[in-house]
């Protein structure tokens, strides 16, 4: 980062750390938007953490980091998916775009929403939730450990997965008409 | 195949060349649709920030998430089976509860619009409490005790993190539950052990941090600023307000 960058914006490299941790959980769900898989997503965001890191004089305030960061994220998402070419079946450039245009999701509203819907699950059912992401193999162990097929359990995930958006939905209704908006 | 299967499939990486571009030429005239795609998507990437947070909390010895849930098995050993059986139930019984959040200790002139049980003495799960008159006290399985004052609006998240919609609260902190974050709608505290108060005025749009003893660090969300607040001699107040409208969620 350039001296005469870094003493315009008086942003440190502490502040960086601390605005991209704070951050990488909206712009991991911002891509996962765009992108077809979790591996993808993980190149980008450290992909674009690189671009950001080097870019971060640019950027005039604390205030302005999502908003700069999800326009560097969105370009590396978009680079990404014309790179990985036609063996792979991904939303056309059109579509992308107007999902980059529009996923303006609250990431800390919908995080609390969700903690408190997978409370609301019974055991073993918000295991089965956070199987996917708990290591290669998780599920079908579980299937394993269960006795069911793991066709099964995918099926029970599925309904699971829609009664959980289906509650975080209305929790996120529910507190926006208590804060009136 | 409806487009909540075909957006589940899609998010999965299981969707085939047909099943995105049905879905594609859907989401390019649907603007619900593309709503939607983004909010599973959200809960997608929210699911696994839980799971590696469970993860981590695992690998740092977390004893209490080390019960992972077995589903079931099928037991063939008939002279076995009066005593699995009653093991299983057992097992199955303790399993199957969801995760004790809170316990209500006591409550005074209490009254509740909560759909979570409202007697002293109950174990609440993650949910939202609103006591619509009176005082209560609950505490959350890391310890923290929080006193609330009616009208207040609760939400129950996590044995270490909760989040005050409306009402004011005083929180006892002891040191097993250090670092527990008591959110409101325009930031959040995150405590080092000690006493304090929040209130939240909806209609002023603005929440009230003071802190009684110890010291609290306040994250403001819209700027991304911490402060903390430490005790010296005095009671601390400070005050957080909606810089501009536009800020609103």
């Amino acid at each position: 980062m350039a001296d005469s960058e870094q003493s315009q914006n008086q942003l440190s490299e502490g502040d960086f750390m601390r605005l991209l941790m704070k951050n990488e959980p909206a712009l991991r769900a911002f891509s996962r938007s765009l992108l077809p898989d979790w591996n993808l997503v993980d190149e980008v965001i450290q992909e674009a953490s690189l671009t950001l890191w080097e870019k971060f004089g640019q950027l005039e305030s604390e205030i302005g980091f999502l908003p700069w960061a999800k326009v560097v994220v969105r370009f590396k998402c978009l680079s990404a998916i014309r790179d990985l070419g036609r063996d792979r079946h991904v939303f056309s450039e059109g579509v992308l775009e107007l999902l980059a245009d529009e996923a303006a999701e609250d990431h800390a509203n919908a995080m609390s929403a969700l903690r408190v819907c997978l409370g609301k699950f019974s055991n073993p059912h918000p295991e089965l939730l956070l199987a996917p992401y708990s290591g290669e193999g998780r599920v079908k162990r579980l299937a394993d450990e269960s006795g069911k097929s793991a066709n099964a359990l995918y099926k029970l995930l599925g309904r699971l997965r829609q009664k959980l958006s289906g509650c975080v939905h209305e929790s996120i209704a529910k507190e926006a008409l208590a804060n009136g908006v | 195949m409806e487009s909540d299967q075909l957006i589940h499939r899609y998010l999965i990486g299981e969707a085939s060349k047909d099943e995105v571009e049905t879905p594609d030429r859907l989401l390019a005239t649907d603007p619900v649709l593309r709503r939607k795609l983004i909010f599973e998507a959200g809960t997608d990437a929210g699911l696994r920030e839980i799971a590696f947070e469970r993860v981590s909390k695992e690998g740092a010895g977390d004893s209490e998430r080390n019960s992972i849930v077995v589903f079931p098995r099928v037991v063939s050993f008939f002279a076995m089976a009066a005593a699995v059986t009653l093991l299983g139930v057992l097992t199955w019984s303790w399993f199957s509860k969801p995760e004790v959040v809170v316990t209500l200790v006591s409550s005074e002139g209490a009254s509740w619009e909560s759909s979570l049980p409202t007697s002293p003495g109950s174990d609440l799960t993650a949910g939202y409490l609103n006591l619509t008159s009176g005082m209560a006290t609950i505490r959350f399985r890391s310890g923290a005790e929080v006193v609330l004052e009616a009208p207040a609006n609760l939400v129950l998240e996590t044995p270490m993190r909760g989040k005050l919609l409306a009402g004011a609260a005083v929180i006892d902190v002891p040191d097993e539950a250090i670092g527990f974050i008591m959110e409101t709608p325009d930031g959040d505290a995150i405590d080092h052990g000690t006493l304090f108060a929040v209130s939240v005025d909806e209609k002023e749009s603005n929440s009230a941090f003071e802190v009684l003893e110890g010291e609290i660090t306040v994250h403001h969300p819209v700027t991304g600023k911490e402060k903390p607040h430490p005790l010296d001699h005095a009671t601390h107040s400070y005050e957080f307000a909606y810089p501009d409208e536009s800020f609103r969620a």
